[in-house]
């Protein structure tokens, strides 16, 4: 019996009552906290994960194509992809041509593919279903939260040298990573995080504060207690500078021996996770590093633009793998992609498609046991013309959290989601 | 008298940030680099990111920009086009009868930054300044300065 599915068990015994995902009393949440707490020996601090956020809604059905489906072919007259050019990776499914790259790590074993994920009362915004996605959130919070960032601000540690998140880009933080408290750097590139003209003595509270370690560390307060109404602005621009100039540092320091790991596509996605890449294997303790690609949003011509996006990610998510591979990190670093929507089944009059539902998520790194999680989304039968979800993302995140990391997903989740994360079997051979 | 309530409650854009810098110093410089420069502190001028304009107050903040902001004081003062009132640093310093680091620190808080630093700041500011070798403690207090979070707000 496996400790988690002990720890369930022993939870409904306790309470005389079966655990569904719709359960989610606090006083719930605390007696398996506590459960879990006991059984620390399984949180792997040494685990790192990579997100790949694909932001725009990539379209699932031409990613993972059904080809041999007449539905496929009646609702893709024009943009379907023919069964001839498909990369088969099951019976009538087949990966899009450009995914070729990919090839490697599916016949090493080491990717999965989670089909038709969604969630209940689909939102077709870009900006809101993005905020769901990052959130776990249906409903606007007066406080800006996400899961990633509850997840840092529950398990972060002062002994840790850096920070446990790391954005790489140029964009604003992703709200996954916000949560009151944390502060997550963002490292737009490796030479930018170059602080020109060393001072002496220099501390990472410049001339503010007391220093106090020169480390990447940036788990530190935001803002005064309680009071939502000016949540400190000082001092958010504070501990943001502490926390830049200490990642600055840790950096250089960090940094000073290893070399550029050679081999990336020369896209923008390729540069992020050769910075990525450079910072896992220069043994910095960040357990969770996100990205995005954008540019998802083909409503009109999408052919072209798909196929070179799709080129893109897989040619930079084989040469981060390959590379992890070369330096024996490859069972300790997960990637895990996703989108905020799938589009619609039929195509448009402009040769695109249109924002959707349901969609697929891709893992890739560690020995995954099953290629395909969950079944591809039924064709025919539709949510006024868009594939209906059968697995919730935030269960695919509590397998993340609870097997991957080997942390307890309540908090960062908002809820308990880890049943439908045993039914998945993402981690898991199937029984 | 105006409300002091408003004080320090406003990032400065990278605009605002170079702006504030050049009129107080009478700066003048290449500016075509110099619009170049605001770019990686995520501003670049006549551009912005969609039709809503900048996001601005706190998405002007993280690592990267802060970092930035500080590269972008030392390469203003290092750039060779770089002149004050017409001349060099130390010339114009005379000029304004700024001839100690005691007063240096005080004309620099009085004028670029909007919430007043405390006498203590200031000491450790100027420590870290006396202890700087290889630049010289003009330069090496604007570039301190460019380090602390006061600088970023108006």
């Amino acid at each position: 019996m496996k400790r988690r599915t002990f720890a369930a068990g022993t939870i409904a015994t306790a309470t005389g009552l079966a655990i569904d995902s719709t359960c989610r009393g606090r006083w719930m949440q605390t007696l398996a906290s506590e459960l879990r707490a006991n059984a620390s020996g399984s949180v792997r601090k040494d685990r790192v994960l990579v997100v790949v956020q694909l932001s725009g809604g990539n379209d699932g059905l031409n990613t993972v194509i059904p080809h041999r489906n007449e539905l496929y072919r009646k609702a893709r007259p024009k943009l379907g992809v023919p069964s001839s050019d498909v990369i088969e990776i099951a019976d009538g499914l087949g990966l899009h041509p450009s995914l070729k790259s990919l090839e490697g790590i599916l016949s090493d074993g080491r990717m999965s593919i989670v089909q038709g994920v969604g969630y209940e009362s689909p939102n077709r915004s870009h900006f809101e279903s993005m905020d769901i996605w990052q959130s776990c959130r249906h409903k606007k919070d007066r406080a800006p939260s996400g899961w990633l960032g509850r997840w840092i601000s529950e398990n972060g540690e002062s002994e840790r040298p850096d920070s446990l998140g790391v954005h790489v880009g140029s964009e604003s933080v992703p709200l996954a990573f916000l949560e009151r408290g944390v502060q997550v750097p963002s490292v737009a590139s490796l030479e930018q995080m170059r602080l020109k003209a060393k001072l002496d003595r220099e501390s990472p509270s410049g001339v503010g504060g007391e220093s106090e370690s020169s480390s990447m560390k940036a788990e530190t307060s935001v803002g005064t207690d309680g009071d939502d109404t000016d949540p400190g602005l000082l001092s958010f621009v504070e501990t943001s500078t502490n926390a830049a100039i200490a990642a600055s540092m840790r950096l250089e320091s960090t940094l000073a021996q290893s070399e550029t790991p050679t081999g990336f596509p020369a896209s923008r996605i390729g540069e992020k996770l050769q910075v990525i890449s450079r910072l896992i294997l220069a043994a910095v303790t960040t357990q969770i590093y996100y990205v995005t690609l954008d540019g998802f949003d083909t409503h009109a011509n999408q052919s072209a633009a798909h196929e070179a996006l799709l080129r893109q990610w897989s040619e930079a998510v084989a040469a981060f793998t390959s590379r992890m591979k070369e330096a024996g990190q490859h069972d300790r670093v997960l990637m895990m992609t996703f989108s905020e929507f799938g589009r619609r089944v039929a195509e448009n009059a402009s040769l695109g498609t249109d924002h959707g539902a349901a969609a697929p998520m891709f893992f890739a790194g560690p020995e995954l046991p099953n290629l395909l999680v969950g079944d591809h989304p039924s064709l025919s039968d539709l949510d006024d013309g868009d594939l209906k979800f059968g697995i919730d993302f935030r269960a695919v995140y509590a397998a993340v959290i609870e097997d991957w990391l080997g942390t307890s997903s309540f908090k960062s989740l908002a809820g308990d989601y880890r049943q439908s994360a045993l039914g998945l079997n993402l981690f898991q051979k199937r029984s | 008298m105006l409300s002091l309530w408003p004080v320090g409650k406003k990032i400065r854009s990278p605009v605002e940030l170079a702006l504030n810098l050049i009129r107080s110093l009478e700066v003048t410089t290449n500016l075509d680099r110099l619009a170049k420069a605001i770019k990686p502190l995520s501003q670049s001028l006549f551009f912005p990111p969609n039709v809503k304009g900048w996001d601005g107050g706190r998405a002007w903040i993280n690592s990267s920009t802060l970092i930035g902001r500080s590269n972008f004081v030392v390469d203003l003062l290092g750039d060779g086009n770089t002149r004050f009132h017409g001349g060099p640093l130390d010339e114009w310093l005379k000029s304004q009868r700024i001839t100690s680091v005691d007063r240096w620190i005080e004309w620099l808080s009085e004028s670029l930054v909007a919430i007043p630093l405390q006498s203590e700041e200031q000491l450790r500011w100027k420590e870290q300044v006396l202890s700087t070798t290889g630049t010289n403690p003009w330069r090496a207090a604007l570039i301190t300065l460019s380090r602390n979070a006061k600088l970023q707000l108006s």
